[in-house]
Parts: structure tokens; sequence; C-alpha cells
């Protein structure tokens, strides 16, 4: 305390008329490091990961277990791990976004990131980048499953690549649908848990498709392609890449960033 | 410099600032005084860039807040009312990701300045949650700092501080004030009385004066109302002077603890010779006889009491109240 | 949305005929309702374009009209903050739509697959890709069949059958079927389950004949759904349902055979000739086989007419993939001219099924027993036709002059197939093999009598039912079928001493093989069989089609690292880092 007193003394002020070095801002670039970086000190992310390897690594075994009989004709398929991890997206995705953007509504940060000269856009990018930097890691993490599978049969390169790629997308888009809720409420268990419930929808949107198709089959046409699975399973899961799938995922990943920029805005008038 | 056009904000049918105006010089300090939920920080968030204005314009060392608001954010710091920071960053590593995303070059050393600056640079590396209030306040104000804005806005920095800290802080903020343009919020009439070169009141969104709190308090005396206590019966003395030549009124005001308010006839008029010369003649013992508003404090209620004077008379009755019960416990 | 926003018209502007609003509603409405159109029809059609067209046309007009609203609306405060942000937002997520759409219809897809298992392989390409120039190849389709939960299997089917369509320039083309929603089309094809395929052809002469339909599929087919007769599609494509091609595991290897088969036939003839007293009009199961069974062209004619410079038909014809003259039986002896027609057509490696009638007539004689005849046969092919008739008394049916043959010969294509034949040859002829037989010529015996067979030529105590069996009849085996090959000519003989294997007669007889011998015989003069084979494109066999296998051993190594040292491995880094951040906030 006694220190204060002595630097509020007048002669002190010359300290902050030194130059300050400006210029080169890549804000969205600081925001990705603070974020990935407390993905990784944190407990929560490390448990995510945990659970997240400890269940494929049971189906996994589950799989291999299968191919003790060589007459069973099982072959090595290297899609196997990253289809599992598109479908545990739903729980994970969420629990990866909820504070991102509602703690910082919540704490109030939020109020001196928004007067910093950075766009939100930038700020939110920033933040579904590093989330989705760091579903990246859990996703390479399953190539490991993937060595063990190289190591004991042959599996198509061309379709774990199609695979991997697909699922990293798909990845990409679920956290960025998820944004969308961390940006409406400051509650993150609100967030996670109606993040979780658009997620699953759009995971079954092609199962909802089939109740539909016999009333009226152009809607559930519509419908399925609206969905997330309609754009991996059938075809990157499988190898195929499709144009119209990266840009499903793409598309998905810019509209709802963009909502999620348009919900902090709004709440930045309305605040 | 901060130049405030016609600000207004809106919150659907309820307006929290409606059409105010004023400037703040740079080397000044000019203190936003008024109560709470009079519009301070809403005020303020419009000025940050924080939250668009609905109507109205301001500028911002020369930037337009909505049109410009990177501009007016690159030259602006800010230290919000309830200090929100990172608390699991350490006080440097917030000031570190701050300057990054400003842009700060060299923002190693220029954390290392502030943060001496302000104090804590033996702190520097203690995780925020760990530090005291007044040490979050002052890593807040080192973040206003970081970048050497030309501006500065410091919404109620003094809140929720111990006494000590208060007067350190205001130190702080006069010595800044020197070569910043530095435009401070407070609720504290007296605060605002000794920090500020410049204070402008605001009431229910609305600004009700503002200028230096000399002018302010020339401006209450020319002209302005006279208080006389006197030592007992005040009923009969006012009786008294109500009939004196140059005074049109004078009456027993509760809000003044029993001062009589006397409000002369003629605007250059000064009645108080004759009021003093009349009651002691009487023989009524005098307590004292001054223009109303010499200090902020009445110069404030002076200000809002045209648009509240019941609010103002209830508050103070409770104000009163509430004061003997902890006088008395 | 604010006060100060409202732009304050001047007094001396001149009041514009509609007012700015209503054209931003009308347009907003018509870009709405050309959306909804797009979402729920497959086309935009009139209504949609119209929508499109004057929601555009709506908001142009309200920009000129309104240039301050417009341009308040895309760059003022109320764009960023207020509800017109929501309307951005919906412009940009329809603009994504839009985009998405064009994009799906360009259908770029690309296949990473090492086996490329959904788009064409080298071979399959350089299969069907003469289809697209070659006229005498009909259209193809194929149907694959499936049920609505079948959305991903579907979805990848679509990719391969694609291919076809692009690779064949469109002359194959394929539908994709809900075996739910037309449960009829799978019925008219013998389709049981989702995930099976068809493949069948446009044959445009089938229209206005009636469909024969499977019998076991008949009785499954729901009442209300009926095709009566063969009738082009709105696309002019007539399927030929008879000789559709059933896949039932829809892999590239299965869908490029059948549509190799499917598109194979059609370059097949077989020419019956005009004898006197021939079998010809008892010849129409057999017919049925070749022309709708197999898709060949069958022409009933002369041997003379067959090289009348004057007729259409040639013989030799070196554009046919097979080509093949029938005799059936005949009791009159061939013209000279006739004989030269038969000799040219064999020494030109012509293929010929000859079938020799009886002679039980008045000369006691048949076309196949003429002593010219048999001079050339015998000479260049090794085979007498002896004028006599094999009388059986231990393998017979009927009566000694029904000898039934009970083996076919392992060694020759055309019989290896029979297990168990029961080969009837009524009125039969012995047939001779010569000791010696001509340069590059080889002589197989397709079916023999029992060893109990002898010959008799008292024809006719036979005919007056006088014959009575000799004590001393020379008994032994005969040869009643003999195939003859000529390797450097090609040409391909096969005698069949009676006309019993080709008549419609014992296809009452179920446990007769007679005309499968006749239709093996067929098939393999022709070379039908290795044509259909020849084409059949083999996919390799990939190491991704290799069956994974993993040791006891292996499987608990595994088990250890992915459930055990991964997981937890991550955990304890976890349990570090927490622990490690805790400490720090001690000190």
């Amino acid at each position: 305390m006694s220190v204060m007193t002595d630097q509020s003394t007048p002669h002190q002020s010359h300290v902050l008329s030194q130059d300050v070095k400006m210029g080169g801002s890549v804000p969205f670039w600081a925001v990705f490091k603070r974020e990935l970086g407390l993905y990784f000190r944190s407990p929560v992310a490390y448990a995510i990961a945990f659970a997240m390897l400890f269940f494929l690594g049971v189906l996994f075994n589950g799989y291999l277990s299968q191919a003790l009989d060589a007459q069973a004709g099982v072959l090595a398929d290297a899609g196997y791990m990253p289809f599992l991890l598109t479908f545990l997206l739903f729980l994970i995705a969420p629990l990866l976004t909820m504070r991102l953007l509602a703690e910082e509504a919540r704490e109030g940060t939020l109020e001196v990131l928004m007067t910093l000269p950075m766009h939100e856009g930038q700020f939110i990018i920033g933040k579904f980048l590093a989330a989705w930097a760091y579903y990246t890691v859990l996703l390479l993490l399953t190539l490991v499953h993937f060595l063990v599978l190289n190591s004991i049969g042959t599996p198509d390169m061309g379709q774990t690549f199609g695979a991997y790629l697909g699922a990293w997308l798909y990845g990409g888009a679920v956290i960025a649908v998820c944004m969308i809720w961390t940006a409406v409420t400051e509650d993150q268990i609100i967030a996670a848990f109606l993040s979780a419930a658009t997620v699953l929808v759009l995971y079954l949107a092609d199962v909802a498709a089939l109740f539909i198709t016999n009333t009226n089959p152009q809607l559930a046409e519509f419908v399925r392609e609206l969905g997330l699975s309609a754009h991996y399973g059938s075809t990157m899961a499988a190898g195929i890449i499709r144009l119209e799938d990266i840009l499903y995922f793409v598309f998905m990943i810019i509209g709802a960033l963009f909502i999620t920029t348009r919900i902090v805005e709004t709440r930045r008038w309305r605040a | 410099m901060i130049e405030v056009d016609n600000l207004t904000k809106r919150y659907g049918e309820v307006a929290a600032v409606k059409g105010v105006s004023f400037t703040a010089q740079p080397g000044q300090v000019t203190g936003f005084l008024g109560p709470n939920g009079a519009g301070k920080t809403t005020t303020m968030r419009m000025l940050t860039g924080y939250m668009p204005p609905t109507s109205g314009s301001a500028k911002v060392a020369g930037f337009d807040v909505f049109d410009q608001s990177m501009q007016v954010r690159q030259r602006v710091g800010y230290l919000a009312e309830s200090v929100p920071l990172y608390r699991d960053m350490t006080a440097r590593g917030y000031l570190m990701y701050v300057g990054e995303i400003r842009g700060v070059r060299n923002v190693g050393r220029r954390a290392d300045e502030v943060l001496d600056r302000v104090g804590l640079i033996d702190r520097a590396h203690s995780r925020i949650r760990t530090l005291s209030k007044g040490m979050r306040q002052r890593v807040g104000l080192a973040q206003a700092l970081l970048h050497n804005p030309p501006v500065l806005i410091l919404d109620e920095p003094t809140i929720g501080l111990d006494p000590y800290q208060v007067l350190e802080l205001r130190s702080l903020v006069r010595d800044l004030g020197r070569d910043h343009t530095l435009l401070f919020s407070t609720h504290i009439l007296s605060e605002a009385e000794q920090v500020c070169d410049k204070v402008v009141i605001i009431n229910q969104g609305e600004i009700t004066a503002q200028g230096s709190p000399a002018e302010l308090r020339h401006d209450m005396a020319r002209g302005g109302r006279i208080l006389m206590r006197v030592q007992s019966d005040p009923e009969a003395a006012a009786e008294l002077v109500r009939e004196l030549p140059g005074v049109e009124s004078a009456v027993v005001d509760p809000v003044m603890d029993g001062g009589i308010v006397i409000t002369p006839s003629g605007v250059n008029s000064d009645p108080r010779t004759v009021i003093a010369d009349t009651i002691i003649g009487k023989g009524i013992k005098l307590v004292e006889l001054r223009p109303l508003a010499v200090n902020l404090e009445e110069i404030f209620l002076e200000f809002t009491r045209q648009q509240a004077v019941n609010e103002i008379a209830a508050e103070a009755a409770e104000q009163a109240s509430a004061d003997a019960e902890t006088e008395s416990a | 949305m604010t006060d100060n926003q409202t732009p304050v018209t001047p007094p001396d502007q001149q009041e514009p005929l509609i007012p700015p609003a209503y054209l931003l509603a009308i347009g907003l409405g018509g870009l709405f309702l050309a959306l909804l159109v797009g979402i729920s029809q497959p086309e935009l059609g009139a209504l949609g374009f119209g929508a499109l067209g004057i929601g555009l046309l709506s908001l142009v007009a309200w920009a000129l009209l309104a240039p301050q609203q417009a341009v308040a609306v895309l760059t003022g405060r109320t764009a960023r903050f207020g509800g017109v942000s929501f309307f951005v937002t919906i412009l940009l997520i329809a603009a994504m739509i839009v985009v998405y759409i064009f994009v799906r219809n360009q259908e770029v897809r690309l296949d990473l697959t090492e086996s490329d298992s959904f788009s064409l392989t080298e071979e399959s390409r350089a299969a069907v890709a003469p289809f697209a120039s070659d006229p005498n190849v009909p259209r193809i389709r194929v149907l694959a069949f499936f049920s609505a939960a079948q959305a991903d299997a579907r979805g990848r089917v679509d990719l391969l059958l694609s291919d076809y369509q692009d690779a064949t320039g469109g002359k194959v083309d394929y539908q994709l079927i809900d075996l739910d929603r037309q449960p009829g089309i799978a019925t008219l094809y013998g389709i049981t389950s989702a995930g099976q395929a068809v493949v069948v052809k446009d044959n445009p002469a089938l229209v206005g004949q009636p469909i024969v339909e499977d019998p076991a599929a008949a009785s499954t087919t729901d009442s209300a759904f009926s095709i009566q007769t063969y009738q082009p599609d709105d696309t002019g494509f007539t399927a030929d349902v008879e000789n559709a091609e059933i896949i039932t595991s829809i892999t590239q290897q299965n869908v490029t055979n059948a549509i190799l088969r499917v598109a194979a036939d059609g370059d097949f003839k077989a020419y019956i000739v005009t004898v006197q007293d021939g079998v010809s009009d008892r010849l129409s199961v057999v017919r049925q086989v070749m022309e709708q069974g197999f898709s060949w062209t069958v022409e009933e004619l002369s041997l003379i007419t067959m090289t009348n410079p004057e007729t259409e038909t040639q013989l030799n014809d070196p554009n046919l993939d097979g080509e093949l003259m029938i005799i059936p039986g005949g009791s009159a002896a061939l013209s000279p001219e006739e004989l030269a027609v038969l000799q040219d057509y064999l020494s030109a490696g012509g293929d010929l099924v000859l079938y020799a009638g009886s002679s039980f007539n008045e000369n006691l004689s048949s076309l196949a027993t003429d002593p010219v005849l048999n001079e050339y046969l015998e000479t260049n092919f090794g085979i007498r036709i002896n004028n006599d008739v094999v009388l059986d008394d231990r393998q017979a049916a009927e009566s000694a002059l029904s000898p039934v043959v009970l083996e076919g010969n392992p060694n020759h294509p055309i019989t290896a197939e029979f297990l168990q034949p029961v080969f009837i040859y009524d009125l039969a002829h012995s047939l001779t093999i010569s000791e010696t037989l001509p340069p590059n010529v080889t002589v197989t015996a397709l079916s023999l009598s029992s060893e109990n067979a002898w010959t008799t030529t008292e024809l006719t105590a036979i005919m007056n039912n006088e014959y009575e069996t000799p004590a001393d009849a020379v008994r032994g085996v005969q040869v009643l079928a003999a195939v003859a090959e000529n390797t450097a000519t090609g040409a391909r003989l096969v005698v069949f001493s009676s006309v019993s294997p080709v008549i419609d007669d014992y296809l009452q007889y179920q446990n007769v093989n007679n005309l499968q011998l006749s239709v093996n015989a067929f098939v393999w003069m022709t070379g039908f069989d290795s044509f259909a084979r020849q084409i059949t494109v083999e996919q390799p066999v990939r190491p991704q089609d290799q069956p994974m296998f993993i040791t006891q051993q292996q499987l608990r190594d595994v088990n250890l690292l992915t459930v055990f040292v991964l997981p937890f491995g991550v955990l304890a880094i976890g349990a570090y880092v927490w622990w490690a951040n805790r400490e720090r906030r001690r000190s």
C-alpha cells in the first residue's frame, strides 16, 4: 500500500509519457491463444478428453475383438473412430463452448473487451478457433487408434483422410452452432443444455426425415440435408468428398458465427 | 477532449439518458456527478464505444463514438464500474492479453511500467482472484493506462475501497488528470469537489448543471438564496425576516435541518446585512448567515430540487432517520 | 426503430405514387415466397420465379424511390443493431442456401478411396465407355431399390450410378426407387428386399406385347398394380422386364457385369433351315429360348435364300458375334446347290447343328443319311450318319426304339454340367466316328447308348410292326450324338442322331433334359457363354478388402494402450496441471 503513495507523487508521471509502440494488432490471435491456453489448463477439458478416450477405447476394443476370428471378415475401417467422435460431439461441444461467452457476460469482462479496439467478430472467431483447435487435438488423439488399426489390417488411406477431414469440419460446424447459445444466455448450464439439444436435433434430422418421407418427400429431403448426418455418414466417412458437404459445414460455421456476432452486438445495444 | 452533443439512449420507451451535452477538456479532471441510476454509467458506456447511442453524437479525441468506434477505442482507457477481470489470470498476464488485443508492440515493458505506476509490480505474477478489492481496482486502472491513451474514462473508481485507498486513488486521478482528458464519475459529492476541475451534474438522465466547482458556487451565490440559522424558534425569526425590505420569502426548510431559506426579491440585492442587524437587534441568537450554495453538496441538492423535490425530501428524511439509528446504535 | 432515424421529407418533395415502405414489404414478401417455393417444390416454377422477380423489382424500386432509407438500412446503426440486423442475417442465410443448392446441382465430387468404391474403376470405365457411341447398344437403366431408412447407402449408390451415367453419355441411366412407396415396380422385377438393383434395357419392339410376369412374383403383386402390356415411359424407355438382370448386392463389379450382360445380347443369329418334312413347326420352345431368353435373332430360311445376293441375310456375317445354322431333320437329300452353300458355310468357319430325321418314310432315307452329304461330313469332320435305327431294350422309354441316355460326356462343355441327365433319342440313327480324322479336326461323342443297344436296317419291318429282335444282333454301345470341331477354320458341327433333343414334345417330362442339351449346344457353338464371360470385369482384389486378423496377445496390448494408458495418461496430465495451478495460487 505504501508503494502507491510514492507512485502518486507528481514526478512519477513521466513513466506514462513514454512511447507506446502500436500496430500490427491481430486481436483474434490474442483471444485464440488465451482461450486455447485455458483449455490446456482446465481440468474440465482433461476430463472431457479422458471420458472420450475411455469410451472410444472400449468400443474400439469391442470392434477389434471381432477380428480374433479371421473368418469373420472384419475389414479395417478407419472411419469408425472419427464417426464415433462426431456422435459424441453432442456432449463434447457444449462442454467446450458453454463458458466461452456466457462467462464473459456474467463476469462483465465482455464490457471491457468490447471497449477494446476489436470487432466482435474477431473476438468470436478467436474463441471459436480455440474451441475448434481443442477439438482438433481430441480428433488427432484418435490417430492412435488408427495407427493400431494400420498395424493389424490395411485401412483405406483415402477413406481415412476423408473421414478425418469430415469429422474435423463436422466438429467445427457443431462448435459454431453451440457458440450461438453461449452468446444468448449468461447461464452456462442452460447454454450447454440448449447446445446439446440443438446438436442432437441436427444429428437426428435424417431420422426425422424418415417419418415425413411418405407424406412429403420434398420436405423430408430438405430436412435431411439440413441435418449433419446426411453430410457425413454417407459421404465423407466413406471417403467421398462432395463439394456441397464441405460447403454445408463451412456455411454452417460462417452462419452460426455471424448469428453469434449479431447476438453479441444486439446485447451491447440493449445492455 | 470529449464533446458530447445531445446524446440519448433509450431502452424501448424508457430513456436512460436524455439529450446530454457537455465537454471535457484535456489536462482536466471532469467529474460526472449524480445519484445512482442517473445515467452516468450509460453515458460512459456510450463514450467508450461499448454501447451505441440511440441518437445524438459524441466525439472522443476527435472521433465519433459510433461511426469511428475503433479509433475512439484506441484512444480511450476505460475502467468499468464493477472492474471486471479474468480471475484466473495473473495481473501481468491480463495486461499482456489486453495489450496484445490493442496491438501494443512493446507490451511486456508497458505492462511492467503501468504496474509500477499503480504500485502493483510486486504482485505482477499473482492471480487476480488472490488480489484484494483495492488491488483489483488498480489492475483495472493499469489496463486503462496500458496504451497511454489521451482520454481516460473511469466509472466510480473509488467505490468499495477503504478510506485510505480512496485517498490514494484520488491523488492518482488528480495526477493523471494533468496530462489526460479524464472523465470520472462518482456519486460522492465531496470527492468531486476535491478532485475535479469541472463538474457535470446529471440527474434522471439529464444534465442539471455544469462548470468548475468555483463557478457553480459563484452562480449559486450570485442572486442566490440565503441560509440563516438561529439558536431557537426559527419560525419567529422567519416571521421577522419576511417583513424586511428586499426579502421576498423566508421559510423554515426541514431539509436544511431547521435552517431558514431566504429568497431575496431583487436579482442583485444582498439583504444579508439588513437581516443580521434586524435579528441581532431583536435579541435572537444568530448562528449562521450565508449564501445557500457554498459547497457542492448543496449545489447538487439545489439543482436537483426542482425536478424531484418530493423525492429528495423523502430520501433525506429517510437518510436522517437512518443516520439517527446508526448514531443511536 | 429510432426517433431521429425517420427521414424528414421536405414539404416540396413530391409524394411518390407508392409509399416506399409498401415496396419494401412487397419485395421482402416476394423473396420469402420464392424461398418457400424453392424449399417445398422440386422446381421453382412460374410461381417461384414470379415471386422472385417481383421481389427483386420491388426492392430495386424501393432503393430508387427512397435512397436515403436504403443507405440507412445498409450502413446505419439500425443495420447493425436494429431489427434490420435480423433481415441481414436472414439474407445471408438465404444466400448461402442458394449457393449450396447451386453447388449441389453441379455434383462436384471426389472419390478418395483407394479402391474407388464409389467411382468407376478404369476397368469398368473401359467396359462401358464404348456404349456412348455404339448404336447397337440399347439404352440401359439401373433401378436401385432402397427403403427410406437406407439414406446413407442410397447416397453412395447414387454417386456410383451417376458415374456410369456420365461415362456412357447417358446411355446408361438410373433410378433410385423407394421400395416402400413403389412396391409394384419391385414386384414386377421380383425384387424382394431393399439394397438390390435391376439392370434393364430398352426394347421398343416389345411395345404393346403382354408382360409375362414371374408367376411367383405375380402371386404377391398388389392387385391394384398390374401392367398389362409393355408401354414406353415418359422418356421413351420400354423396360424389357423379362430380360432384366437382378443384382442382389450393389457393388461396382456386380453392376458393371450386369450392365455388360444386358448390353451384350442382340448380336446373335440363328437360322433354321427350311427342309422337306422338317420339324420346324415343333421348335417353338427352343425358338422362345433363343429369341427371348438370349435375345437372338431367329430366322427360318432356305439355304438358297441365305446366299442370294438380293436378300438381306448373308451367311458368315462378320458383324455378328455368333451365327448358328440349325437343320431340323428333313426327309429329302439336299440339292447340290444347297449342299454347296452348306459346304461353303462350314469351310468358312460356320456352326451347324444337324438333327437327323428318321428314315421311316417312303424312301426309307432322310436328309442326314444322304450319301453325298455323309461323304462330305466324313471327309471333313469324321462323322457318318448311318441309315439305320438304334434299338435298346435295357435303357429305353416306351419301346426299344426310344433309347435313353443317362449320362453326359463330362469332358465336353455341352454335357459337362449334367450330373444325372435323361436324354431320349427317339428313332435315332447310329453315328460312326472315323478311325482317322482329317487334320485339325477333333471329334467327341456326346451321348452313348447302353451296351445292350443294337442297330438294324430293317426299317420296313419295324414300320409294319413285324420286327423281331434277331438273336444274333450285334449289341454294343452306339454313338447317338457327336461334336466335331475344326480348329483351323473354327467350324463346329454337332450331329444329333434324332430330332428328339430339339422338339417341343419332351417338355412335358420334367426329368428329361433334351431341350437343355440342345440349348447347351447352341450356346457352346456360338460362343455365347464365353462372350458373356469375357465381358465380365473382375475387380482386382486389394489389400483393403482383406479381413483383419488379431491375436489374443495383440488384443491385450491394444486394450492396455487404448483403454488404460491413453485415457488415464491424459487424466494424469490433467491432474498434474490442476495440482500445479493450485500450488501457484497458494504462493
